[in-house]
């Protein structure tokens, strides 16, 4: 009980982040509480918003996917190009998402079944994808999309603009997929031990697989969503933008080694890290200085409770021997 | 069948033995693979363009891979313990900006930038260790935090200025220049220091214990061996030498701004995984390393030279990548294979 | 009874090196027993609720070979953890020569010259064996690491030893008893006085044990001790001055070798405190659920054929690395390399996952209860859902209700203690494997494989286990197959008694005329077809 009180901690702790980088970004302009402006810097956010929770099932997992960023802009090149074919939107989006998913699934046929290890597989992927994505665009990069591919970017539900509407689709049907359905169950199981998994009967590659193929479907959907704002298509798009949607992941309380981390987490990180830009973009500070504070808080939020607990250690071992004795034995590995 | 009270004197003398050690022919060999995959590259290159095989194309070839090469020595430093380091393109970055910038404001200190870059990378590894060693971050979330951290600072720092050529000491313009004996002077300084790492690792206790506890954390416990501090050591080694490829890689570039090297990082690992480095730790070379950052910059020239398009360098580039780990899975099954392949006896009654 | 050491006679502590002059001063004529080498008095140990260890008093006199025998789970490698270094005990001390010493890890201990080699050594395959020997303490010139005299020093070493290895070879190269060579070339890197050799010899052959032999004698007569722990009757006789009996964690008797006789021996090792009573069979055995012929996988088992009948315990005993759970791994699904048919339900099939014979009603309770029974970061309702996700969820999506129903139902049944939410690293080693169980059941299985089912948990909860397997067959009618080293255990439970030994079925026995020494003779005869698993690896 104390651990699943301790669990939901970290949603809290975000949220609370929340509410103080909102009001520090307000006392730094009035512009920042306008709804429009919210919503517009909140809408910049959905295309790591959907990679980042296709990525969320994988880290659950205990592995990782370095290559999604390239797999977006070969969704994105490609839907650009079927656009530009004449092809009409849901034909297009469907083979688009077809030909990102296979590409995911081939990372995790490699993960999964040849067993090789995730970071160095994606990191190969991720150029190899990337090469694909410049083939497919050619060096101009493609623009002339038709209106049906980009009209996503300029809807708007009400006052909200379609495309926040999609990411908090996305975020409730990661948060019931991990949550309520046998694939959730089986991707904890398999990140806690996956040794264990499979004497349970767990089809452990299977859901590996399905896990990789889920988070290139959605890295083919950001594609959709990238092409929609930005009304072109290059094959360098979200070049780089991988470590900050793993960030995202990690701020939202997934372990990194597996078997922890719900979607609710994931969303709050996001909405934290998208406050803290916006605000900091009001600011006038620079891109790149941003990183700091998005770094600062990765590694702090980590660190600082395991800090916490060496020195309890470190101040337990200077009680009486009895008790030195005890974590002595906690230390010790069965 | 061939067993007898006599118990094999040397290698390969009875079957199952010619079977166990397969291991220890199987790491051998990765290296030599490494060695052959290069020269396959120049071979076909060679005969595809036909300025491929010059002397100033081969000069051309080893001054792109100096500094990757560096870079990449530092990094087999962490992967050898099983870790990563992320932010080695950071920390180069931080290093030429702020050793430049620093003695571009004070001549007087012009002379000192080597020991300058020295301490930052230091001091910088020495906060990635201190993450992944004594408070146990895993290495890739660690060092994806301090990537954007050391990027972040010397944004903040070089405040959207640029430190300029006329801001460089002469002799550090000079030396991204200079040829010896034929030979740019960068491919020299490479090559000090990969050899100077490699004799460290061979020859230092610190570097013993590095190979020993990535072969084996468990046994390294049962040896004694401080395992915190092994780790930390690596991350501190691979920060100077990071903060020392920053240092040439801003001497060459001259007008240097605070996204110098961003990006690196993929490249420095991918030549490292491509030079037989374990990704599971333990076993690999700074000379593979080396050899590896060499085939990066191969393959970019050759493919230039053969007028190929950007694309197909990323795609073979992400290829050999994935070619280098499932041969390394197959070696590090067989070195596991070897020594843990029997159950243990137990008593039953 | 002459108990080979006087431990309540006392002795003024001096070192190891103390001079000679100063032992006659302090110890006046009586003619006493030397100092014991190590001196365990009153040492227990416990893990949870599990008393691992209570007692223990026994001394290893120095340049004695000590022989250490007791069953699975009597607490040896528990005493050899706690005499290394490795564990820290709950109660009593260890005297080293006479002096009272307190190791907080193994290197502590080494430095006192006490070293243990177990049989799975533990080195760094990429490495040379050289740098093996050395690391931690490399011979170093000016900083820098001496290859030359770490490589000439490991050459004399092993020479020292008898063993021929070339020192630059790596490890992952080395056969198990060179790899032993190269542990016991490390121990010997330092004043050796106590050396604990963890049945070194399970894993050799003849000619290497006998070289080991040779060694051990060699260093008996250069003063060191020996603790030696083996269940092989005729090389105890052969080397021991002493042994030394454990049973349940309690320690039976010390006596010169000679003061033992075989069946004494046997007997003071099995005897239980409780006694575990065979059930006799009320109903007649039902249709066979699982039978199973020829199975092979090359180099592990051979020629396999059995059947389980509805409503029947069979029980399989041999030593562990004879292929036992391999066997019944591979039923499992977890090698399709394995050849051979396997009929559940009179039907034929092709085991290929472990998902697969679960949905076919048969499960596998594996041995390493912690890495793979259960998931022990998750909770009970958790663990025991995981097998049984097809049956709890409906078009994919999990009932939390049914879940919590299952779990629940399962808890009640095997009376598991602890709440439902409780995660299972919290719960008591009987408990955990009460919940490994609850998983397997919650399937609603057909065919059970237990593979060690009450391994190092308590005896009440392993009666309780018993209990649970005896109903499972009579009532359920469940075909069940217990792998067991424990033989009381199977001599109680089972209708029947398979015996595997080096990777073939030896022996089949009907209970009726099983006893723990027909049982021990056809697991541990050697000859057979003993050779071929060898050299087929």
């Amino acid at each position: 009980m104390k651990q699943f009180i301790r669990s939901y901690a970290w949603e809290g702790t975000l949220v609370v982040l929340i509410v103080l980088a909102a009001i520090w970004s307000s006392t730094l302009s009035p512009y920042f509480l306008n709804s429009v402006n919210l919503l517009n810097s909140a809408a910049f956010f959905v295309i790591f918003a959907l990679m980042a929770f296709g990525l969320f099932p994988i880290v659950v997992q205990g592995e990782i996917d370095i290559s999604l960023a390239s797999t977006l802009a070969v969704g994105a090149v490609l839907l650009a190009n079927l656009s530009v074919a004449g092809i009409p939107l849901v034909a297009g989006l469907l083979i688009t998402l077809l030909v990102c998913a296979l590409l995911g699934a081939i990372n995790g046929i490699l993960v999964a079944v040849a067993g090789l290890p995730s970071l160095a597989v994606t990191l190969g992927t991720l150029g190899a994808y990337r090469g694909i994505a410049y083939i497919l665009a050619g060096d101009a990069g493609i623009t002339g999309l038709t209106p049906e591919y980009t009209q996503l970017g300029s809807t708007w539900v009400g006052a909200v603009p379609a495309t926040v509407v999609l990411a908090l689709v996305v975020a409730a049907g990661f948060g019931v997929l991990m949550g309520f359905t046998r694939f959730g169950r089986a991707s904890y199981a398999i990140g806690n031990s996956a040794k264990a998994s499979r004497m349970g009967g767990i089809a452990v590659i299977r859901n590996r697989v399905i896990a990789y193929a889920l988070a290139g479907a959605m890295s083919g959907l950001a594609g959709l969503v990238w092409v929609s704002q930005y009304q072109s298509a290059r094959g360098d798009n979200a070049d780089g933008s991988i470590l900050f949607v793993i960030t995202a992941v990690v701020l939202g309380g997934v372990s990194i080694k597996g078997g922890s981390g719900r979607a609710l987490g994931v969303l709050l990180s996001l909405v934290l890290l998208g406050t803290l830009q916006t605000g900091m973009k009001l600011a006038n500070v620079p891109g790149t200085s941003q990183t700091l504070v998005v770094g600062l808080l990765l590694v702090a939020s980590i660190g600082l409770p395991r800090a916490y607990q060496l020195i309890r250690a470190r101040i337990a071992a200077h009680r009486p021997a009895h008790a030195r004795t005890a974590a002595l034995e906690d230390a010790t590995p069965a | 069948m061939t067993k007898t009270d006599a118990p094999p004197m040397t290698p390969g003398v009875t079957s199952r033995r010619g079977f166990a050690s397969s291991g220890a022919a199987a790491l051998r060999v990765r290296f030599l693979g490494v060695v052959v995959f290069l020269v396959l590259l120049i071979l076909v290159f060679s005969l595809l363009a036909p300025r491929f095989f010059t002397l100033d194309n081969g000069r051309s070839v080893l001054f792109t891979a100096a500094i990757l090469a560096i870079a990449a020595a530092g990094q087999t430093l962490v992967v050898l313990t099983g870790n990563l380091d992320l932010s080695v393109g950071s920390i180069m970055g931080v290093s030429a900006y702020v050793v430049f910038d620093i003695a571009g404001g004070a001549p007087a200190l012009q002379p000192l930038v080597v020991v300058l870059a020295i301490a930052i990378g230091a001091v910088l590894g020495f906060i990635n260790g201190f993450l992944v060693a004594v408070l146990e971050i895993p290495s890739i979330v660690a060092t994806l935090g301090t990537l954007s951290i050391y990027r972040g600072f010397v944004s903040v720092y070089a405040n959207a200025q640029e430190v300029t050529v006329g801001e460089l000491p002469r002799f550090m313009r000079d030396l991204a220049t200079a040829i010896w004996l034929g030979v740019p002077a960068y491919v020299w300084l490479a090559l000090v220091v990969v050899i100077l790492v490699a004799l460290a690792l061979r020859f230092l206790p610190w570097g013993r214990k590095i190979y020993a506890y990535g072969s084996n954390p468990k046994a390294a416990r049962f040896f004694g061996l401080n395992n915190a501090a092994i780790v930390l050591g690596a991350y501190v080694g691979a920060g100077i030498i990071a903060a020392l490829a920053g240092l040439l890689l801003g001497a060459q570039v001259g007008n240097i701004n605070s996204l110098l090297a961003s990006g690196i990082e993929l490249q420095v690992l991918a030549a490292v995984v491509i030079g037989g480095v374990s990704i599971w730790g333990g076993s690999g070379s700074v000379y593979g390393a080396a050899i590896g950052a060499i085939v990066l910059a191969t393959i970019n020239n050759g493919l230039v030279l053969l007028q190929v398009q950007e694309f197909y360098r990323l795609l073979i580039q992400g290829a050999a990548i994935i070619a280098a780990v499932a041969v390394d899975a197959v070696v590090q099954r067989r070195v596991l294979g070897a020594t843990s392949r029997r159950r243990v006896m137990e008593v039953t009654a | 009874m002459a108990e080979v050491v006087g431990d309540r006679v006392s002795f003024p502590r001096e070192r190891h090196e103390a001079p000679v002059s100063e032992q006659t001063v302090s110890i006046p004529e009586t003619r006493s027993p030397v100092i014991p080498r190590l001196q365990i008095q009153g040492v227990s140990k416990s893990f949870e609720a599990v008393h691992a260890l209570r007692g223990i008093d026994f001394s290893i006199a120095p340049g004695e070979i000590h022989a250490m025998v007791g069953e699975n789970g009597a607490g040896k490698s528990t005493l050899v953890g706690i005499i290394t270094g490795l564990l820290t005990p709950n109660t009593g001390q260890l005297l080293l020569d006479g002096e009272p010493v307190s190791f907080s890890s193994p290197l502590q201990a080494r430095h006192h010259g006490i070293a243990a080699v177990y049989q799975d050594p533990n080195l760094f395959p990429h490495l040379s064996i050289a740098e093996n020997i050395f690391t931690g303490q490399y011979p170093t010139r000016a900083g820098a690491l001496d290859s030359a005299t770490m490589r000439r020093r490991a050459q004399e070493l092993l020479a020292r030893l008898g063993f021929e290895l070339d020192v630059d070879a790596l490890v992952a190269g080395l056969t198990v008893a060179e790899a032993q060579y190269v542990e016991i070339a490390r121990a010997m890197s330092s004043d050796l006085r106590l050396l604990i050799l963890d049945e070194p010899t399970s894993a050799l052959t003849p000619g290497e044990a006998a070289k080991l032999y040779d060694l051990v004698a060699r260093l008996k007569s250069q003063g060191t001790s020996v603790l030696w722990i083996s269940h092989r009757m005729e090389e105890i006789r052969r080397l021991a001055d002493t042994i030394t009996v454990l049973r349940d964690g309690t320690h039976v008797r010390t006596a010169p070798v000679d003061e033992l006789d075989d069946a004494t021996m046997i007997k003071l090792m099995v005897g239980r405190s409780v006694a575990l009573e065979a059930v006799a069979r009320d109903r007649p055995l039902g249709p066979a659920r699982l039978s199973v012929s020829n199975l092979s996988l090359p180099g592990v088992f051979d020629g396999i054929s059995f059947n389980v009948h509805e409503g029947e315990i069979v029980g399989v005993a041999g030593l562990v690395g004879s292929g036992r759970s391999e066997v019944a791994q591979a039923i499992f699904g977890l090698s399709p390399r394995m050849t051979g048919t396997v009929l559940v339900d009179g039907k034929p099939v092709r085991p290929r996952s472990p998902g697969q014979m679960s949905e076919l009603g048969l499960v596998y309770l594996p041995e390493d209860r912690d890495a793979e029974g259960v998931i022990s970061s998750m909770t009970i309702t958790d663990n025991i859902a995981l097998p049984s996700l097809p049956r709890l969820s409906r078009f994919g999506f999990m009932s939390g209700r049914k879940e919590r129903e299952a779990a629940s139902e399962q808890q009640s049944a095997l009376s598991i203690k602890g709440r439902l939410k409780s995660f299972v690293s919290e719960l008591s080693g009987g408990n955990r494997q009460k919940v490994a169980l609850a998983r397997l059941l919650a399937t609603g299985p057909k065919v059970l494989l237990l593979d060690e089912p009450t391994h190092g948990i308590d005896v009440g909860t392993k009666a309780q286990v018993h209990d649970i397997m005896r109903k499972l067959a009579r009532e359920e009618r469940l075909a069940i197959l217990m792998i067991s080293s424990d033989l009381p255990e199977v001599l109680a439970v089972s209708d029947r008694v398979l015996v595997v030994s080096r990777g073939r079925l030896v022996d089949d026995i009907p209970i009726e005329d099983a006893s723990q020494e027909s049982i021990l003779a056809a697991a541990t005869r050697t000859g057979a077809g003993g050779a071929n698993k060898e050299d087929s690896k």
